[in-house]
């Protein structure tokens, strides 16, 4: 089989579509309130470091993914143990954004259906997705990212004149430790998720392009999420933080002239395309995570069956939307902290301590041919 | 399985023995002939002689109608008959005499093997037998009726050459040749179809055309192991990629100018006998919204008209399940004036949106299909059916509502914009539609990521079926959404064209700017 | 619904696991048919609306624990 490979720009644009996806309709840096934008920032700027360890982890292991490199530096049993902790994170990860989007059709867009058809078909559309591979991902991200971008921005122009900046006063009006508190959410939901895009950035062509993508993804996806944030607030004060799907109610108040009203349906495009990309990357590791540990010849042969738990088992996961809510905002964070930075470190150590040792055993044994 | 093989073994043909050849004897030789043809009473068997030398018995054996009489008469029989033979030759080379003195054709053979002789006649030439030579000439006289050429019925224009292609191979070959003047445009042969010897040519300008998809196309025509070829389309569906899926990736066109533009784009033709559609590969979405009259209009509307198409193939498969959303799902996305007319014009209809929709476009369809294949003063009964009784008085009564019609009418419309594309639009159409009455649209956006994906999968011979369309930057794109005027484009499509990429060198624009 | 499910899963069935049996691709054959078991009994309980314990509560408060232990 040829080996799939995408390119630099291709990778970015999934990086910033995943890192988007529910963030936009979701909305972060709750806790800050009206100073959430800092919170951004502030959530941009942590990120970083943990991004740069990703990207020095993959460009050290040119063609393998967060697998190999766990199986390579931990050895064959506490890898496996590490590689299944993996799989699950992105397999529950793939379920949390599932059902981000069960509940955002079940009470706003379309009451009368119930939740588990739209889950089903996102399923459905991210097994064919997958079934498709990476190269397929990455080419409709680049088709489609531009598309978003030029939506989102129309409709944070057209919001300006329902935009009131004293919204944004007082600035630091709380103190700092929730600033901080929303660095923190912002820093974990969504900047350091994209540690399961080790999972699949095995496609990338050299190993120079991690570096690349990653920061760059990051700098122009915070912009974006900085620039949704900034209008969510001033669109909606500090009661910003009440809504369920702030970015809903923010752009339902947008019109222009008598004509064009209630575009939240241009947003809810965004969202089912950042779902979708996410929740495809989330399976996209998962099932490579399962084939690797099983021994599976391809991937590709269990796809349907994970999707289909993923589903079943978002579904299960809440009982109602304040739970969700809850969950997302106060334990998330901090659930998800060890996948996020305990382990990469201890892995990027490891793999430090092991590369500096011994170069010829990372060279015959792992073959850096890239 | 043992029936199936059974069934198999009975599907063998008349076929003939290959070592099987010519005897001595005239009559032994005719006897085989009538033997092979028996039961068809066109095989015209013509026995004659020499007025000098009348040991020169011969025959001539030809299918009545596939000859050009005239050319026989006055050819062959007459100087066979007329010409003096005793004096110039021994009768042991008399068949080399006739061949190299007598004969007046432009391509005489000598074969001694039964079943290449067979195939002649069939083909139309006409063979002739010489008592005691076991030799026998293959004489080509190949003329039968044909379409003369004129403009294609499927795809006409207002600005460009009127011709379109026959039903003859050669004709086809010819005007395609008469567009490309160059020892480049190769031409190869083959004959697909164990019962109907369809003649099929693959045709390419050598130094354009990619190695690789050439290669690829003869394994896929050797790989066809049919009984008979009686068009083109068959070709087109057994050599296709992505057999399943309701985009065409292998193109067609009945014009010999859009031919050889793709000739020389790099692109391989495949004409098919008795066929006047030319298949090209590899084929990708965008052509489907290329018209030849793009390249002889003004760029810019050229550019206009592409992207009204594109628009039309858009909207037609969109609005339907769009309207039905909004309606059913989102009302609150329409301004307040336009929901109070949508609804007081649903007031009484008992039936859903959903259902109206799939009826109604249903009906749109059922009168197209009985449109086209009608005679024009019963289509014209057709129209009148469509319009008054469907249109107006089905609103009338209250079946169906006013925007539904309109919706069903603007869609209709649309996806006649882009002819080629109008198998997919429909399915798509009702996919989207059913997508839709379940989720709103969500149910749309779902069936376009769907639709996308599979495109995106979706290759050519090898090239990205999606090629060109989500770039506008390189030159890929300058012939994709737009038409760029063809000083700019000075490189051929990428991949496609890559083995030599420099269409033409002109860098500036044309005409002089005022000092 | 219970009659949807046991038409899809039988399709599934059909499409994907009769391939591998053929190919006698026996790991994936197994896997899949094993997490098509799971997925199959969840999908059937889930129909006759059996409740299925979520991790999020168990999550929720180990996280919490852990918090409480550190601060």
């Amino acid at each position: 089989m040829r080996k799939e490979q995408i390119s630099d720009k291709e990778a970015m644009f999934v990086l910033i579509i995943y890192y988007i996806g529910s963030s936009f309709i979701l909305g972060v840096g709750g806790e800050a309130k009206n100073d959430a934008w800092i919170s951004v920032i502030l959530g941009v700027v942590m990120a970083v470091p943990v991004i740069l360890i990703y990207a020095r982890l993959l460009s050290l292991f040119p063609e393998k993914d967060l697998f190999d490199i766990l199986d390579w530096a931990f050895g064959k049993w506490i890898g496996k143990l590490f590689a299944l902790v993996y799989i699950w994170y992105s397999f529950h990860l793939g379920a949390l954004v599932i059902r981000n989007f069960g509940e955002f059709t079940n009470t706003i867009a379309i009451p009368e259906t119930p939740m588990i058809v739209p889950m089903l078909c996102i399923g459905i559309i991210c097994t064919v997705a997958v079934t498709s591979g990476i190269e397929v991902i990455g080419r409709i991200s680049a088709a489609v990212l531009p598309i978003l971008i030029i939506i989102v921005s129309t409709v944070s122009l057209m919001a300006i004149p329902k935009m009131y900046f004293h919204f944004l006063k007082p600035i630091l009006g709380n103190g700092f430790l929730p600033i901080i508190k929303g660095g923190f959410s912002v820093f974990s939901f969504p900047f350091a998720e994209s540690v399961l895009l080790m999972g699949v950035f095995s496609s990338l062509k050299t190993n120079k392009s991690p570096y690349r993508v990653y920061l760059l993804g990051t700098v122009i996806a915070g912009l974006l999420i900085l620039m949704i944030t900034f209008r969510n607030i001033t669109v909606l004060g500090s009661t910003y933080s009440k809504f369920y799907f702030p970015a809903h109610i923010a752009v339902s108040m947008v019109s222009l002239g008598d004509f064009l009203q209630r575009i939240e349906l241009a947003v809810a495009v965004d969202f089912v395309f950042g779902v979708f990309i996410k929740t495809s990357i989330c399976l996209l590791v998962t099932c490579k995570g399962i084939a690797k540990l099983l021994r599976l010849n391809d991937y590709r042969s269990i796809v349907i069956q994970v999707a289909l738990l993923m589903v079943y088992f978002s579904y299960t996961l809440y009982d109602s939307i304040m739970e969700m809510a809850g969950w997302a905002f106060k334990v998330y964070a901090y659930y998800a902290f060890p996948f996020q930075v305990i382990f990469p470190i201890i892995l990027f150590v490891t793999v430090e301590i092991k590369v500096r040792r011994g170069k010829k055993k990372l060279q015959t044994g792992v073959g850096t041919d890239g | 399985m043992i029936r199936k093989k059974n069934i198999l073994d009975q599907n063998k043909n008349n076929t003939v023995e290959e070592d099987h050849i010519l005897v001595k004897s005239l009559e032994a030789n005719i006897e085989m002939f009538k033997n092979l043809f028996r039961d068809d009473e066109m095989l015209i068997i013509r026995k004659f002689q020499n007025k000098y030398l009348p040991t020169a018995k011969c025959c001539l054996i030809y299918l009545a109608g596939m000859v050009n009489n005239d050319l026989l008469n006055e050819n062959v029989i007459q100087p066979i008959l007329q010409n003096n033979l005793s004096e110039e030759i021994q009768t042991n080379h008399l068949l080399e005499e006739l061949q190299y003195k007598i004969i007046v054709s432009n391509n005489v053979e000598m074969v001694n093997r039964f079943d290449e002789l067979v195939a002649t006649v069939i083909s139309g030439d006409t063979i002739l037998l010489l008592e005691g030579n076991d030799n026998a000439l293959m004489i080509s006289s190949k003329g039968w009726p044909s379409r003369s050429i004129d403009e294609p019925e499927s795809a006409k224009v207002v600005r460009g050459p009127r011709e379109g292609f026959t039903e003859s191979i050669v004709t086809n070959l010819t005007l395609i040749r008469r567009k490309i003047n160059t020892p480049d445009l190769k031409l190869k042969f083959r004959e697909i179809g164990e019962r109907t010897h369809t003649k099929v040519c693959i045709c390419y300008l050598e130094g354009l055309a990619l190695e690789e998809i050439l290669a690829e196309l003869e394994k896929r025509l050797d790989a066809i192991k049919i009984d008979a070829i009686l068009d083109s389309g068959y070709i087109q569906e057994l050599i296709r990629d992505a057999p399943f899926s309701p985009y065409e990736t292998v193109g067609y066109s009945e014009r010999p100018d859009v031919i050889a533009g793709k000739l020389l784009e790099g692109r391989i033709a495949v004409v098919v006998d008795g066929s006047p559609f030319v298949l090209t590969v590899p084929f990708v979405l965008a052509e489907s919204f290329q018209s030849d009259e793009d390249y002889y209009n003004n760029f810019i509307f050229a550019s206009f008209n592409r992207l009204l198409r594109m628009v039309g193939v858009f909207v037609a498969t969109g609005l339907p399940a769009v309207y039905l959303a909004i309606v059913t799902f989102h009302q609150e996305m329409l301004p307040t004036p336009l929901l109070i007319s949508i609804s007081s014009a649903r007031q009484g209809v008992p039936f859903p949106s959903a259902f109206a929709l799939f009826f109604m476009l249903l009906v749109f369809d059922i009168i197209r299909e009985a449109a086209t294949r009608m005679p024009t003063p019963i289509g014209q009964a057709v129209n009148i059916v469509g319009t008054l009784v469907l249109g107006q008085a089905i609103v009338e009564a209250k079946i169906v509502s006013a925007p539904v019609i309109i919706i069903t009418a603007i869609s209709g419309i649309m996806k006649l914009l882009s002819p080629t594309a109008l198998g997919s639009v429909i399915v798509l159409r009702l996919f989207f539609l059913l997508l839709a009455s379940v989720l709103g649209i969500y149910g749309y956006i779902f069936g376009m990521i769907l639709a996308t994906l599979h495109l995106m999968n979706v290759r050519s011979f090898g090239v990205p079926f999606m090629l060109g369309l989500s770039s506008v930057k390189n030159h890929n794109g300058q012939d994709i959404w737009i038409r760029s005027p063809w000083w700019s484009m000075t490189l051929r499509p990428k991949i496609i064209g890559a083995r030599n990429l420099v269409r033409h060198s002109m860098k500036k624009t044309p005409g002089s700017k005022p000092k | 619904m219970i009659v949807l499910i046991i038409i899809g899963y039988s399709l599934l069935a059909l499409f994907e696991l009769i391939p591998f049996y053929h190919q006698k691709h026996w790991r994936e054959f197994w896997v899949n048919a094993g997490f098509g078991f799971c997925s199959f009994t969840i999908a059937v309980l889930l129909s006759f609306d059996v409740n299925i314990p979520s991790p999020s509560e168990p999550i929720k408060n180990m996280v919490m624990f852990v918090i409480r232990k550190l601060v």
